[in-house]
């Protein structure tokens, strides 16, 4: 599975809709219930799924998914 | 833009001109007396305070002085937070409107416990509460000497001045006024007069109201008090500054008389002229007033605590009987001079 | 100087007048002279230069830190840029609340017998919203998504910028920065809606805001002489007060610079609509809530992510006392921000139990759901207002306690007679909250700029006159300018 669609399933679980499509365009306002509550479980269940961990400056410059998507495969290339 | 700005002018032009209509509809105060007295020439004018609004009842005045013209031979000017430049100002535009000035006129002004008030041009030319009564006497060669020496703050004289140059700064937050004045005007002929169930008379913005009543008399007790901590003697260099001495002079260039009355007041006032300075003060006023030939009146009147119930004004139902007795004061007065 | 005030009626227009006949390149000179000006204008010569501290301050720790290399370099310097404002408002708004609250502490305990120093109560109005403008600057550019303002002159005008210099909105840099430098052209929608929106919240202001505020100050400056439904009343008022003096405020401010063709950002968002008391941070001061979500609580957030659930609510409590404790230096403002902190802890961790409960009930999108929830988060936010406007925690605590007490009449009338509110102040209200509710829900159907030439003339009139003839008496200034 790719990155995007290894997190597609985490999206999936988090917010408990089998329905959901990400793109790397995708923000907070295009999904119900993805608010500053549920992001936070959101990037736990990341960390833990890809066995990574995010920096501060990292975490607070995400915009959208496609951010995501590059600060997960950054941190799987340097072998964090 | 242009179209922009020439838009924006109209708009501004119709909202000054519909509140002008309004205002030149439903004059008030002087600007109302002076439409006045162009058709009906008056005798006898009342200024003061809301006291003379509460206490003096003009039909009473001039059927008393033997007048034919009841109805319109007396006006009573008095009006809550009026100061006697405002009234002095007033007078100016009276004068003007009458054909002989004020000529034969006679104008009262009272003196609570027989000391009138010793206001300066140098002090605020209008009550901080209401500031429209200025804007309502006031004219445009009145305004340097307004700009040069009273002492209001900037934003007050800049308001000031902005009302007179546009009715819509001078008609702020006056709907009420406004409403009840046309109230007034429309219903005129169908009002009935209410009662004696209202101890003091609603006219000059007293309240009448038993919540009203109590804030007065709070009111008074707190003025009093302040009064006793701030009290300073007379300043008898600055005499020449004083209004009441132009509005004597004034008076008489016109052709009329300025006339002082001793004006009774509850006890609560009596701390006023007991102290030393107190004393000295009422002596100091007495002699200005000697020397200026401004004459005091006495009416007979007894009154007591009980016929001022907010502590300030005269109740309704003693306002004829004193009407009555200053008018006959001023009757022997005129016959001694 | 105030902006519903006589000055600024004559100073926003030739302001206008001068900054459109001068060249483009100069514009931004007229503009920081203006702001200045207005700054200069409410009589306290320290404020423009605390304002010019922090200007330069920031500036320069803005520039160090774009040019810095190394992390640890970056780091500290932003320390360096935050603290120095920080401390700055600190010493503006804090130091009697510190010192007196010190000096309680050290007499309980009976330590060290130092005299404690007085620290004059200085005016800070302004201070507390560009001092968050300026840490927003500098943490997003150590943040690596802005760049540093080069021109002194523009960064100095997204500080002082005068329609949002007393109250807000708190701007984003790069929200604000490339309008300044934007040309200007002409625009005549514009100017007005610029003119519309400015003339609708100076009637908010002073037909609205300043009338409930008698009925709420009544109550509020006397409150043991009220009980029960008096106090109920008095504490809705004030919820109502301080909304339209606020958004009122807000905007005049955006109107203000809607002239310029600047947008600020937008404050309100009906937030007595709210549907939760998260849903209400959404709507109400949103750029100040904005600020303490993007630059407190995320970074806090993440740093405990770890503890789950609970990491989040100590961010929560911790973003709200912060929040309340910027509005000022008193326990009032430190417990208001707690409770909200409190409602919002309670519910991040009971959402999921509450999503639960609404399925079982089978309410869940039904209107009624949604009504019951409008109206539970309006209360719990007026219990807030409470300690946010009662001069003394013991006031806040009588308010509380006797809320719900049986009143001294039973009739609505004479409770309200009882505070001064006469049947004119009555009316006048009435009728302004009915139009309020009129545009509110026709805003959302129909354009304005669509409806015909006599409709929007007719209401450019009725909107004037009735914010002339109807103001309330006594100019009071706003509410939120002194935090």
């Amino acid at each position: 599975m790719t990155t995007m669609e290894q997190l597609n399933v985490i999206f999936k679980t988090v917010f408990d809709d089998d329905d959901i499509m990400i793109t790397p365009e995708m923000t907070a306002n295009d999904v119900d219930g993805w608010d500053s509550l549920s992001h936070i479980n959101l990037i736990t269940t990341v960390e833990a799924r890809f066995s990574i961990r995010f920096s501060q400056k990292e975490l607070l410059t995400q915009k959208n998914v496609g951010d995501l998507i590059r600060d997960i495969e950054s941190k799987l290339a340097a072998g964090n | 833009m242009r179209v922009f700005s020439l838009k924006l002018l109209l708009f501004f032009l119709s909202i000054e001109i519909l509140l002008r209509v309004c205002s030149y509809l439903v004059p008030y105060w002087y600007r109302q007396a002076e439409h006045d007295v162009r058709r009906n020439p008056v005798k006898y004018i009342f200024i003061g305070s809301s006291r003379v609004a509460s206490s003096i009842v003009p039909v009473v005045f001039a059927q008393a002085m033997g007048d034919t013209n009841i109805t319109s031979a007396a006006i009573n000017m008095g009006t809550g937070h009026s100061t006697l430049a405002e009234h002095y100002l007033g007078l100016q535009k009276i004068a003007a409107a009458m054909p002989e000035g004020l000529k034969g006129v006679t104008v009262f002004f009272e003196a609570p416990q027989g000391v009138p008030s010793l206001e300066s041009w140098r002090d605020s030319w209008f009550h901080p509460d209401n500031p429209y009564l200025l804007v309502n006497t006031i004219g445009f060669p009145d305004l340097q000497l307004f700009w040069m020496k009273s002492t209001s703050d900037f934003d007050q004289k800049l308001m000031v001045t902005g009302a007179m140059f546009s009715e819509a700064i001078a008609m702020q937050g006056n709907g009420k006024v406004l409403l009840a004045r046309m109230k007034k005007n429309i219903l005129q002929n169908r009002v009935k007069v209410a009662p004696e169930k209202v101890v003091l008379s609603a006219s000059g913005n007293v309240r009448t109201d038993e919540a009203g009543i109590q804030n007065a008399r709070r009111l008074a007790l707190n003025f009093v008090k302040n009064h006793m901590k701030h009290e300073r003697l007379i300043n008898i260099q600055s005499s020449n500054e004083m209004i009441i001495k132009s509005l004597n002079d004034y008076i008489n260039v016109k052709g009329g008389r300025l006339v002082l009355y001793r004006m009774p007041v509850s006890s609560v006032w009596n701390q006023y002229y007991t102290t030393s300075i107190g004393r000295e003060n009422r002596n100091i006023a007495n002699d200005l007033l000697t020397d200026w030939a401004i004459p005091m009146l006495n009416p007979s009147i007894k009154t007591d605590d009980d016929d001022f119930p907010d502590y300030w004004h005269l109740r309704k139902s003693r306002a004829s009987e004193f009407t009555q007795s200053l008018a006959q004061a001023y009757t022997e007065f005129k016959k001694k001079h | 100087m105030l902006f519903n005030s006589l000055k600024y009626l004559l100073f926003l227009p030739s302001v206008y007048v001068v900054y459109y006949f001068v060249g483009e390149r100069v514009r931004w000179c007229v503009l920081l002279a203006a702001s200045l000006l207005f700054y200069a204008a409410l009589n306290i010569p320290y404020l423009p230069i605390v304002l010019s501290l922090v200007a330069l301050t920031t500036y320069s720790f803005g520039i160090w830190l774009d040019r810095a290399e190394s992390h640890r370099s970056k780091r500290t310097l932003l320390w360096g840029g935050v603290t120095a404002n920080v401390l700055i408002l600190v010493c503006m708004k804090y130091l009697p609340f510190l010192s007196s609250n010190l000096n309680t502490v050290s007499a309980w305990f009976s330590v060290c017998n130092f005299s404690p120093a007085i620290f004059p109560t200085l005016v800070s109005i302004g201070v507390s919203y560009y001092v968050f403008q300026a840490i927003s600057y500098l943490i997003d550019i150590y943040l690596e998504i802005e760049k540093p303002e080069l021109h002194f002159g523009y960064f100095a005008l997204y500080l002082s910028f005068f329609p949002k210099l007393l109250q807000g909105p708190i701007e984003r840099s790069s929200d604000l920065i490339p309008q300044l430098k934007n040309r200007y052209e002409f625009n005549y929608d514009n100017m007005r809606f610029g003119l519309l929106l400015f003339t609708w919240g100076f009637f908010k202001k002073v037909v609205i805001a300043d009338r409930l505020g008698f009925y709420a100050d009544t109550v509020y400056n006397d409150v043991h002489a009220y009980t029960g439904l008096s106090l109920l009343f008095g504490t809705y008022a004030y919820a109502f007060q301080i909304y339209m003096d606020f958004s009122g405020y807000t905007d005049m401010a955006l109107g203000s610079a809607r002239l310029f063709n600047i947008n600020l950002t937008q404050n309100f968002n009906s937030p007595y609509l709210a549907t939760s008391v998260a849903d209400f941070w959404r709507r109400w001061h949103i750029s100040f809530s904005r600020w303490i979500l993007d630059y407190i609580f995320k970074p806090l957030q993440m740093r405990w992510r770890d503890s789950k659930n609970w990491g989040t609510a100590a961010a929560l409590i911790i973003a709200f006392l912060i929040s309340g404790l910027w509005h000022g230096a008193s326990w009032g403002f430190v417990i208001w921000g707690g409770l909200h902190g409190l409602y919002m802890a309670c519910s991040a961790i009971w959402k999921p139990y509450q999503k639960r409960l609404y399925k079982a009930l089978r309410v869940e999108k039904t209107p009624y759901l949604k009504s019951w929830q409008i109206f539970i988060t309006f209360n719990l936010v007026s219990l807030a207002w409470v300690f946010f406007r009662a001069n003394s925690l013991d006031d806040a605590l009588y308010v509380v306690l006797n809320l719900i007490h049986r009143p001294v009449s039973n009739r609505i009338i004479d409770m309200l007679i009882g505070t001064g509110i006469n049947q004119y102040n009555l009316m006048v209200l009435s009728i302004s909250l009915v139009l309020i509710l009129l545009v509110h829900f026709q805003s959302g159907k129909v354009r304005f700029t669509n409806c015909p030439t006599w409709f929007r003339w007719g209401v450019y009139f009725l909107l004037t006159l009735w914010v002339i003839l109807f103001q309330a008496e006594g100019a009071a200034s706003f509410l939120y300018l002194r935090f």
